[in-house]
């Protein structure tokens, strides 16, 4: 009697032991984006509006994603949505944190439903039929109405995703980039055919001829001439 | 009318000469644009984009190490390693980088994040700097439809003389296209 209820006990320990070592190590934290590079053609003045995908696939903790970017150069840029400070209730307490958008944990689904939120988007999956719920992060770059065309920049977005995974030493944070570049065009598009450069005796062909000719009837009135002298 | 036929012939070559100098432009140019001519083809391209997908997903985390005494030199993270999780559905060739974006802080006492340190299946262990993104994992192939993860291993050394408290650091773990 004594050893079974000493068995029960001692399977009663090692299933919330099992239970409580999966919760404590289950922590997994990251999100996806695409696409990873984008090149767009705008005239001066003009602005180019870029979206990327970022989703959370595979996580189970809802990833803060903080926005930022660097650039060659001092284009206005705008992020959507903004930089605000967000404020969570977690076991420990309330935890007010600055993000631009979090990303629940959500699967991939069949189809996509009929009405898709401001913001959201159903990716196609890559390898499967299947769709990614993403939300769109929009980036507005504005092209100086002075820029010159031809010239060409290049600007680094940078998403940083951090989970609430409780405490530790060493805190890691997910970091993904998207690559654009855009190439200042003109208005009209025109194509015009660049001729080679004769050699100079035929770009002066035309005036040589006429000078040999003249010559050539000078001449004759000379002749004639003396020949009447004669 | 001795010399009338070398004054005609005169004449006529000052003639040849004026409507020669009239058209000298279009007779020239026509030549230069024999020299830039091009060839002509009529093959039509089609182009398609394949949109670039990565994802990156943290296993083991946060990173711990438990209660060290001061002067403690690498000991192992309690929770290693650190799995970085390349979804299945990336399609690119990935790097793999690690960033030490703070130091060990516990209210006003710090020590450098250079006591951390890491290492992968390729690599001896390498020690972080402040704000410096050290290579973890170069030109992974693209995983073919199925997870792949890239372990990394941590150690730490705490200095000697170092005041008691529970210190934290972050670091950054950047996924990119190689």
């Amino acid at each position: 009697m004594k050893l079974d209820r000493f068995v029960g006990f001692g399977l009663l320990i090692f299933i919330l032991a099992t239970f409580s070592i999966e919760y404590g190590f289950a922590q997994s934290c990251g999100f996806g984006a695409t696409p990873l590079t984008a090149h767009a053609s705008a005239i001066p003045g003009q602005k180019v509006v870029v979206t990327w995908n970022l989703y959370n696939m595979y996580s189970d903790r809802k990833a803060h994603i903080v926005l930022s970017y660097t650039a060659d150069t001092d284009w206005e840029v705008t992020i959507e949505p903004d930089l605000r400070n967000v404020s969570y209730e977690l076991p420990t307490g309330i935890v007010t944190i600055q993000e631009n958008l979090a990303l629940d944990p959500l699967p991939p689904v069949e189809y996509k439903p009929e009405v898709i939120p401001y913001g959201t988007s159903y990716i196609k999956h890559p390898n499967a039929d299947l769709y990614i719920p993403a939300k769109v992060v929009t980036f507005t770059i504005q092209v100086p109405q002075d820029a010159k065309v031809g010239e060409s920049h290049k600007f680094h977005f940078v998403a940083k995703g951090n989970c609430f995974t409780g405490t530790g030493a060493v805190i890691p944070s997910v970091e993904l980039g998207l690559d654009v570049t855009i190439d200042v065009v003109p208005q009209e598009f025109y194509e015009r055919e660049i001729i080679a450069k004769a050699p100079w005796y035929i770009r002066y062909a035309g005036t040589i001829i006429v000078l040999v000719l003249i010559a050539l009837a000078a001449a004759i009135v000379v002749l004639v001439r003396r020949r009447k002298v004669k | 009318m001795e010399g009338m036929k070398e004054i005609y012939a005169s004449i006529v070559i000052l003639i040849i000469a004026l409507i020669f100098f009239g058209f000298k432009d279009q007779i020239t140019t026509g030549i230069a644009r024999i020299t830039g001519f091009t060839e002509w083809s009529d093959v039509t391209q089609a182009s398609v984009t394949v949109n670039e997908f990565i994802s990156a997903t943290l296993f083991n985390v946060p990173i711990q190490f438990g209660n060290l005494n001061p002067g403690t030199t690498n000991q192992e993270a309690t929770n290693n390693p650190l799995e970085v999780q390349v979804g299945g559905e990336t399609n690119v060739n990935y790097n793999i980088t690690l960033n030490g974006t703070s130091d060990f802080v516990n209210d006003t006492n710090t020590f450098s994040i250079s006591n951390l340190e890491f290492n992968t299946t390729s690599l001896d262990w390498t020690s972080y700097e402040l704000n410096v993104e050290k290579t973890a994992y170069a030109n992974q192939p693209a995983p073919a439809g199925t997870p792949v993860n890239n372990s990394i291993w941590h150690r730490i050394s705490v200095p000697a003389g170092q005041i008691a408290g529970t210190y934290t650091a972050n670091i950054t773990v950047t996924v990119k296209k190689a």
